[in-house]
C-alpha cells in the first residue's frame, strides 16, 4: 500500500496575552474535492481531526453543492464552545488529489455520510474525522517532523 | 516518497480581508476572487475561467483553533 507524506501547513498567529511573541501553529491540512450525489463539486481545505467523530464542512458548502438543508437529515452535534450545532447530513464523495514530485497525480477517493454545519462557516474549512476517513486510512502524525502520512 | 509540500497560505492570502471567502487558482499559485459571499466568489472565479477553484475563508480572527 503506498504511503504519502504531506507537510503540515504553518499558520502565523498574532501575539496574545498567553503568547506575547505570537505563534506559528502547524495543522495537518489537505486539499479535497467534495462531490454531492448530483455531481456538483467543491474543492476546499480540510484539517485531519482525530477528535471529530464525523467529517464535517461549513453549511455554506452544502448550498454551493446544490444541497438543501431542509431536505437533509439533521442531528445536533457538539464541539468546544457549543453543544448545539444543527448539523445536516448527506452522503458525499471526497477525492484527495495527490501530485508526486514527478507531476503524476493519484486520486484517493472515499464516500461517507458527512455533516454540514454553520458552526464551521467561520473557519471555512472541513474536518476529516473518524467516520469515513480514519476508519479507512491509516494515518501517522509526526508533529516534530512537521509531516503526516496517509497509507492508501 | 519525499514529503509533499504545503500551500503557503501566509503569502497567498496577503492583503485579503479577514472574513472573506477566497477562490484560489487550481494550481494554488494565486487568488482569483474574494468577497463576503461564497456564491459570488465562485461565480467570479468561473467567469475568469477557473472552473474548479480551491475555496477557503480567511478567519475573522487569527486565533488558535480548538475544534
Amino acid at each position: 500500500m503506498p504511503v504519502y507524506t504531506f507537510a503540515y501547513t504553518g499558520i502565523s498567529i498574532p501575539p496574545s496575552d498567553p503568547f506575547p511573541n505570537g505563534q506559528t501553529v502547524y495543522r495537518p491540512y489537505l486539499v479535497v474535492q467534495i462531490v454531492a450525489p448530483s455531481g456538483q463539486s467543491l474543492t476546499c481545505f480540510v484539517c485531519l481531526d482525530t477528535g471529530a467523530d464525523h467529517c464535517v464542512f461549513p453549511l455554506t458548502f452544502a448550498t454551493a453543492l446544490g444541497l438543501d438543508p431542509l431536505q437533509m437529515k439533521m442531528q445536533m452535534t457538539g464541539g468546544v464552545g457549543s453543544v448545539a450545532n444543527a448539523t445536516y447530513y448527506e452522503t458525499i464523495t471526497s477525492r484527495i488529489p495527490i501530485t508526486d514530485p514527478n507531476g503524476n497525480v493519484t486520486t484517493v477517493e472515499f464516500q461517507t455520510l458527512a455533516g454540514f454545519t454553520a458552526g464551521m462557516d467561520a473557519q471555512g474549512i472541513g474536518l476529516l474525522g473518524q467516520l469515513g476517513f480514519f476508519e479507512a486510512f491509516p494515518v501517522t502524525f509526526n508533529h516534530k517532523g512537521k509531516a503526516f502520512s496517509i497509507e492508501v | 516518497m519525499p514529503t509533499l509540500p504545503a500551500i503557503d497560505l501566509t503569502e497567498l492570502l496577503k492583503g485579503i480581508p479577514r472574513g472573506a471567502w477566497v477562490a484560489i487558482s487550481s494550481g494554488h499559485e494565486r487568488v482569483i476572487a474574494f468577497g463576503s459571499e461564497l456564491r459570488a466568489v465562485l461565480e467570479e472565479a468561473k467567469a475568469k475561467g477557473e472552473r474548479d477553484p480551491l475555496v477557503m475563508r480567511v478567519p475573522e480572527s487569527a486565533s488558535a483553533l480548538i475544534l
